[in-house]
């Protein structure tokens, strides 16, 4: 069992992913994600794993082809992997880091997306 | 007397003998008339006359005109004039002549006696026969007045008299008679046989008793005119000799001369018996000192000989020796190979004439009669006196003559030095006349010196040969000595360095080298110097960590053998590379030589000279066995350092193990010192109502310090008070009471109530109150008080009582809190050694506890233990070692500890117990039980063994128990060499086996059948081993165990080893796969890791399946098996075959897959496609 919810903070568009994404689930995620991101005004999206329990090869291609839509449209991407679970190792088998920004918490994934302008420093500091 | 006148009478004139008238009257005349002997002594007397003035007396003797001498004495006085002055003498004489003979014949008797004590002297003075015979010749003419005598002496041996000693005969008158036959027909040899004297006879008589007499007389020797007395010499033995006095007229011995000459014969035959003795003997010495002088020179000759190898030189000392013992003149001739003869030596006696005597030989050279024949014949020549013509037959020319005529010759010998029967050479012994000539005796000597001077010739040149070849012999033996000082020192030399220290240091010592070094042959191939000398300290040897190859370090590797230079120029042609390195150092000549072990090279020993040197056989040869010898050191060397490291870490092994012990055996010395159980409370009350009704009170309690820092205090009990809940209160140091009582230590006595309402667990009605401290161990470790209602005083004899109670109630108090704390640390301990959990094990379950005895604190020796083995088996042990205490615990640890490694050794169970069981008898026959068993959860077979153990109870659901009472033996370390039998049995699943100690199952009095027949009924009916552990023990064993027990329950489940599923190719079947594999997989007890991974897999695989199925509806297929330490893991689809590249086309899931699993295939299986996977999975472990 799967499901996807969403929300929104500040112009990112975050999509929290649930349950076991298999062949079953993952298309019909993808499809919801998609339309989803189409309809948003956020120019950037954040795809949290934080829940998802299992992930196969089914998922890791939804991840790659929500990515590819997301790089048409000209919004940034990050995906929330929560670390030392099933899920992280399915990613770092394929590599996933090196094609989409990812993040172990959600704060991580925005900073990834839009890193904040550095603050002024007074002289004295 | 002024005017000397002397007037006589006639009287006085016949007393002189002097006619009437014929006196002068003068003083003078007087004068000579007196005996000259007495004359001075006369006018002596007659002066002291006149200067006394008083009377005086002489006696003198008078000489008469006719010569005869009488004797007289005569009496005077001085006459005085008026004055009184002395003006004369008067007096008168008497002639005493016959008064003055008789005297002197009464005296000649005492002087017999005086002349023969005279003569003992001088006989015993005397040594020699002649000497004696003269002394009594002498002393017999002298006292007899004898014209002449002769003294002879038997000869025994040859029965001849010799004349020994003669007087007043005419010179050589009596040499015809020297010696006579004892039988000849004369007086003297008739004396001397018959031992009959021979007083005073007469010529013509002897001449006509004795026959020869008349001879020897008319011959004149003898030259008898008057009588002749004759006196044996006679010794016990009989007559010896004989003693003859001639008298020139017919004297008569008188009988005082008889007695006299008898006694002086006598004394005499005794001395002669002597001194012949004394002179034989002295002969004998002397004849032996010859010989032994003679011997003593031979060995002389020999030495002399065999000092010297030269033989010239020897045969120089040799004349030099013979002159002059033998000979006055010596010359010694060789005999030269070609038969000439060469003059070796010429020696005399008179240094001046040894010079003449070698210029004679060279002059003169020997003549063939003389030497020319010794050497022909090889016999000596002896010529004892030399005569003119012998002279005259050697002598060569005249000159020649008159050179020997010169010398004087009086005795030659020539005698041969043969070497074998060949003559090498001869010597020539000459003595002049002044000399004695040779004797046999001296040719005999002679001739043994020339063969000695031959022996030591022939041995001089055996020498000269033999000299080489021990020179050869000694220079072997100084290496071989030199070695042995190198064996020595290597001999405490323990390190490669060590070692290589003592090669150098001894090498080049030996060698007398400059430097040397040893170098060690590195892995690398490389060459480390190890030791060096003879180089600066900061200056690396020769070729400082040279390659093995080049330079004479590496050509002596790979020769194998020495190799040397003996020069600069040789060290630069074969090596031109080393010529700066020559250079610094200056090494000239070297050799290295490998150090060779067995054909393997360990590295090189390398010597050096700064000059040439040409190395000899003897010295390669030394530093070959140098060389070898230094090998085997490094050998033993590097030997001798592993075996320190394993020494070393043995010991430390060691001592970590009897620290432990150590530590072990403390923990027993407290707990032994603890008390068996004491049922404390009991005596605890029966002591406070013992003291209760001694002191009257109606209250008493003990009150125990609890543990600082609070100094709680907790009644421990108390009688007197309703109600036993008993609070615990703290003693503040406010308390008045107990504050005096606990950090003081006093006794507190009160019938102050208000005093007394502190204590809360006694109601406030007490009226009076005696509290004293209970000391224990040198603390206070409570109070004891008791109470009265009523007020009353404690007397001192109720404090004394109580102060005795809480001595006793402290200690009592004590030995329990010890036996309590002991009891814990002793299970606890026991719980150490004993598994910390069991192990989890897929298609197992297990439980075990242990309980120790509850009545001792001493540790038992009950082990139990389970070890997983590979393929899901697990191996599992309960035993019991006999005894109690840390020995037993030891022990048990040290089987449970050999059991664990035994059996993952994989040894079957009663190989295991094989092996406990000399483990017992390594231990000190530590008697112990075991049970062994192996399950297999695979296949449900239980193989075990028991050494002397209780009977596992097997509990098969729904079924009747049963034991595994087969494969039994006898206890651990009981029999050496014990082969235990072991016994299979086939469990069905939901099996229980328990296995126990005997502390379950046996009770006193009781047999072991029936122990087992209650086990069995205990355990019926329940196969899970935590409970049915827990009932076993609730129903079999009381409150008051006696022994520990120690018991495990194993359960075998059935494991499904294989793992089926098919479903509907469909996507959602995918999430059932995994969720099916996953129960199984956990149920299994693989691993969370590995359990993600392959469903992972699994998920994947059937993804692919389903993805790419074939006809709708047809099947996915997924089995999963466990093989091994693997999972083996296939899909298979039913669809239509697609090559592999096709399948997987996107790539990802095929990635993950070879990501996840060690072996993953593709292939076709009939219409269909199978993806076969093989992960390697860590030890399952079932979730419990």
């Amino acid at each position: 069992m799967s499901d996807v919810g969403f929300d929104h903070r500040n112009d990112v568009l975050l999509a929290h992913l649930r349950g076991e994404i298999d062949i079953a689930s993952a298309e019909h995620l993808q499809d919801v994600i998609l339309a989803e991101t189409r309809f948003a005004d956020e120019s950037g999206l954040v795809v949290d794993l934080s829940d998802v329990s299992f992930l196969d090869s089914s998922g890791v291609r939804l991840l790659f082809t929500v990515h590819r839509a997301m790089i048409e449209q000209g919004r940034p991407m990050a995906v929330v992997v929560p670390q030392g679970t099933t899920v992280a190792s399915v990613l770092s088998i394929v590599e996933m880091a090196s094609v989409v920004w990812t993040s172990p918490t959600i704060d991580g994934a925005i900073e990834q997306l839009f890193p904040p302008e550095p603050e002024a420093h007074s002289p004295s500091s | 007397m002024a005017t000397n006148e002397v007037v006589w009478d006639e009287a006085l004139e016949a007393l002189y003998g002097l006619p009437q008238g014929g006196f002068d009257g003068r003083y003078e005349t007087y004068l000579s008339l007196i005996h000259p002997d007495d004359r001075d002594k006369s006018i002596a007397t007659i002066q002291a006359s006149i200067a006394g003035g008083g009377e005086h007396r002489v006696e003198h003797r008078v000489l008469w005109p006719d010569g005869s001498v009488h004797w007289v004495e005569g009496w005077g006085r001085v006459t005085r004039n008026a004055d009184g002055e002395v003006d004369g003498l008067i007096g008168v004489s008497v002639d005493i002549t016959e008064r003055k003979r008789a005297e002197e014949r009464l005296r000649e008797r005492d002087g017999w006696i005086r002349r023969l004590q005279g003569i003992t002297a001088a006989i015993s003075g005397s040594a020699s026969v002649a000497e004696i015979a003269q002394v009594v010749i002498a002393q017999a003419v002298a006292a007899t007045g004898a014209g002449g005598g002769v003294l002879a002496l038997i000869d025994r041996s040859e029965g001849a008299l010799e004349i020994v000693g003669e007087s007043g005969f005419r010179p050589g008158g009596l040499d015809p008679w020297r010696r006579f036959p004892l039988d000849a027909e004369l007086p003297l040899a008739a004396v001397a046989r018959t031992g009959t004297p021979l007083w005073g006879a007469s010529a013509s008589w002897l001449a006509e008793r004795y026959r020869s007499f008349g001879a020897v007389s008319k011959d004149g020797g003898f030259g008898v005119s008057g009588t002749v007395t004759i006196v044996p010499f006679v010794t016990q033995d009989g007559p010896i000799g004989a003693l003859g006095l001639r008298f020139t007229d017919d004297v008569v011995v008188s009988l005082d001369e008889q007695d006299f000459l008898l006694a002086l014969a006598g004394q005499s035959a005794q001395a002669f018996d002597r001194a012949r003795l004394y002179e034989s003997e002295r002969d004998a010495r002397e004849a032996a000192e010859e010989a032994e002088s003679r011997l003593a020179f031979l060995s002389r000759v020999s030495e002399l000989l065999s000092a010297t190898l030269d033989p010239d030189e020897a045969l120089r000392r040799l004349a030099d020796l013979v002159v002059p013992r033998i000979a006055e003149w010596c010359s010694v001739e060789a005999i030269e190979p070609d038969g000439s003869l060469r003059n070796v030596a010429v020696a005399h006696a008179d240094p001046a004439r040894a010079e003449w005597a070698r210029e004679s030989r060279r002059r003169f050279p020997p003549s063939p009669d003389g030497i020319g024949y010794v050497v022909e014949t090889g016999h000596s020549v002896f010529v004892p006196e030399v005569d003119e013509a012998a002279l005259v037959a050697v002598a060569q020319t005249q000159e020649h003559l008159e050179a020997i005529q010169l010398l004087g010759l009086a005795s030659v010998m020539i005698v041969p030095i043969k070497r074998g029967t060949a003559v090498v050479g001869a010597i020539s012994m000459f003595t002049t006349s002044q000399r004695e000539r040779f004797d046999e005796d001296d040719l005999v000597f002679a001739e043994e010196i020339a063969r000695r001077a031959a022996v030591g010739l022939e041995n001089a040149r055996l020498h000269e040969a033999e000299r080489r070849a021990r020179h050869g012999a000694e220079l072997a033996v100084e290496w071989l000595a030199r070695l042995q000082a190198v064996t020595s020192s290597l001999s405490t030399a323990l390190t490669a360095t060590a070692v290589a220290d003592v090669i150098v240091r001894e090498g080049v010592a030996a060698l007398a080298a400059d430097a040397g070094s040893v170098w060690m042959l590195e892995q690398d191939g490389r060459l480390h110097p190890l030791a060096w000398r003879g180089y600066p300290d900061d200056l690396p040897p020769a070729g400082s960590s040279a390659a093995a190859d080049g330079g004479p370090l590496g050509d002596a590797i790979a020769a194998r053998d020495i190799v040397s230079v003996e020069s600069p120029e040789e060290m630069l042609t074969r090596w031109p590379r080393l010529a700066a390195m020559r250079e610094r150092v200056g090494d000239v000549a070297t050799a290295a030589t490998p150090l060779l072990l067995d054909e393997r090279v360990l590295g090189v020993f390398y010597v050096a000279f700064r000059t040439e040197h040409r190395f000899q056989t003897q010295e390669r040869a030394f530093l070959t066995t140098l060389a070898r010898q230094c090998a085997q050191a490094f050998e033993r060397a590097r030997l001798y350092e592993l075996e320190r490291a394993r020494v070393d870490a043995e010991r430390e092994a060691r001592a970590t193990a009897e620290a432990a012990r150590m530590r072990l055996q403390q923990l027993q010395a407290i707990t032994e010192a603890g008390l068996a159980h004491v049922a404390l409370d009991d005596a605890l009350e029966r002591m406070l109502a013992a003291l209760r009704a001694a002191i009257g009170s109606d209250t008493a309690a003990i009150l125990l310090v609890g543990e600082a820092p609070h100094d709680d205090l907790a009644v421990r009990a108390v009688l007197g008070v309703e109600g036993r809940g008993l609070p615990t209160m703290h003693a503040s140091p406010d308390d008045p009471l107990l504050s005096r009582v606990v950090h003081h230590g006093q006794s507190v006595v009160t019938d102050d109530a208000a005093e007394i309402d502190i204590p809360p667990h006694v109601p406030g009605e007490l009226a009076s109150l005696a509290a004293v401290p209970m000391r224990a161990s040198g603390r206070i470790v409570g109070v004891l008080h008791a109470g009265s209602r009523v007020q009353r005083p404690f007397t001192n004899d109720d404090l004394e009582l109580l102060h005795l109670a809480a001595e006793r109630v402290a200690l009592a108090v004590d030995r329990a809190q010890l036996f309590e704390r002991e009891h814990r640390i002793a299970e606890t301990l026991q719980r150490s050694l004993l598994p910390e959990r069991l192990p989890e094990l897929p298609g197992v379950q297990l439980a075990a506890r242990y309980l120790a005895g509850s009545t001792d604190v001493q540790v038992g020796g009950d082990w139990y233990e389970v070890v997983p083995l590979s393929g899901g088996r697990l191996s599992a042990a309960v035993g019991d070692v006999v005894g109690r205490g840390i020995r037993a615990a030891a022990a048990m640890g040290q089987f449970r500890n050999a059991m664990r490694a035994l059996a993952l050794e994989g040894l079957s169970p009663a190989r295991v117990l094989d092996r406990l069981s000399e483990l017992s008898i390594g231990l000190g026959r530590e008697f112990a039980t075991a049970t062994m068993l192996e399950l297999d959860p695979g296949t449900g077979l239980v193989s075990y063994s028991s050494a002397g153990h209780p009977p596992p109870l097997v509990l098969p659901p729904g079924g009747e128990p049963w034991f595994l009472d087969r494969g039994r033996s006898t206890p651990l370390g009981v029999e050496p060499g014990t082969a235990y039998p072991e016994a299979v049995a086939q469990l069905t699943p939901g099996t229980t086996v328990l296995v126990y100690t005997d502390g379950l199952i046996e009770r006193r009095g009781e047999t072991l059948e029936k122990g087992l027949a209650r086990l069995r009924a205990a355990a019926v009916g329940e196969t899970d081993p935590e409970r049915l552990v827990d009932s076993v023990i609730d129903a079999l064993t009381g409150e008051h165990r006696e022994d520990d027990v120690a018991l495990l329950a194993i359960r075998y489940m059935m494991v499904p080893t294989r793992f089926e599923l098919r479903l509907p190719s469909e996507p959602r079947s995918v999430a059932r796969f995994r969720t099916e594999s996953r129960v199984w997989l956990e149920e299994a007890g693989v691993a969370p890791q590995d359990v993600e991974d392959l469903i992972l897999a699994i998920s994947e695989a059937c993804s692919n399946a389903v993805e790419h199925a074939g006809a709708e509806g047809a099947g996915v297929a997924l089995a999963a098996e466990f093989r091994d330490e693997d999972v083996i893991v296939t899909v298979q689809d039913s669809g239509r075959w697609q090559p592999p590249h096709l399948r997987f086309e996107r790539g990802r899931g095929f990635r993950i897959l070879r990501a996840l699993m060690n072996d993953v295939t593709v292939s076709r299986r009939g219409d269909g496609t199978e993806v076969r996977m093989r992960r390697r999975i860590a030890e399952r472990v079932p979730a419990s």
